[in-house]
């Protein structure tokens, strides 16, 4: 197998490892909400606030995370040599 | 079959495989069809933000990674990818905001029009991170 080849199969195996990871705590609040959409179903019903304010506090976490990257990002093609 | 046709190939495979799995949100929240359909416009709406943190948490998983014009190793992230993911982050944000308004409203059809362009944008981001991870593995530019 060629060096290129190779380079290839471990970065698909990266990928797809990527794809499908995800931390425990992260799968048992994911399973959680499936639940909670599940019993929306059954019942007809809205999500509680309580639901809603979860999934917001969860996602404003991930995405101020995702910006402060990203600003760490323009800085480094910014400034290369730091 | 040339390497950079073979390549091509890969990458559609790969991009059909995720824009599928974006396609079906309620299949993978187990749910079935009669389910999905009984679910109100809010609780769609929930499902669309489950969704999109679901995608998130995989672009912050990307953009977390060493970068890689720091280091030279095999799962770094490129800097101008980061940029361009958090850029499309926040359209998906801008249009699941108008999918909330839609959705309280009860207005089902703007709902699913502002949901399917949430999704495009979180399908962009997916592809983003797909070939930014395949980049230069196995051959020609």
């Amino acid at each position: 197998m060629s060096a290129n080849k190779f380079l290839a199969v471990i970065k698909l195996v990266d990928l797809a490892a990527s794809l499908v990871e995800m931390s425990a705590a992260a799968r048992e609040s994911y399973n959680e909400r499936s639940a909670n959409l599940k019993a929306m179903a059954a019942e007809g019903r809205d999500p509680t606030d309580e639901e809603m304010a979860e999934l917001d506090d969860a996602i404003e976490t991930v995405q101020q995370s995702l910006q402060e990257r990203a600003a760490a990002a323009r800085e480094r093609l910014n400034n290369p040599q730091e | 079959m040339r390497k950079s046709e073979k390549r091509s190939w890969l990458f559609v495979l790969f991009v059909t495989i995720v824009m599928t799995l974006a396609a079906c949100t309620g299949a993978m929240h187990g749910l079935t069809k009669e389910e999905q359909a009984s679910l109100t416009p809010m609780a769609k709406y929930y499902q669309l933000k489950d969704h999109y943190l679901k995608i998130l948490e995989q672009a912050n998983s990307y953009a977390q990674r060493p970068f890689c014009t720091d280091v030279l190793v095999i799962g770094c992230s490129d800097p101008e990818i980061v940029i361009k993911i958090a850029e499309a982050a926040e359209d998906a944000d801008r249009y699941y905001e108008l999918a909330e308004i839609a959705a309280r409203a009860g207005n089902e059809t703007e709902l699913e029009g502002y949901a399917s362009l949430t999704r495009s944008a979180l399908a962009v981001i997916s592809q983003m991170i797909i070939e930014a991870t395949l980049e230069d593995a196995g051959g020609e530019p």
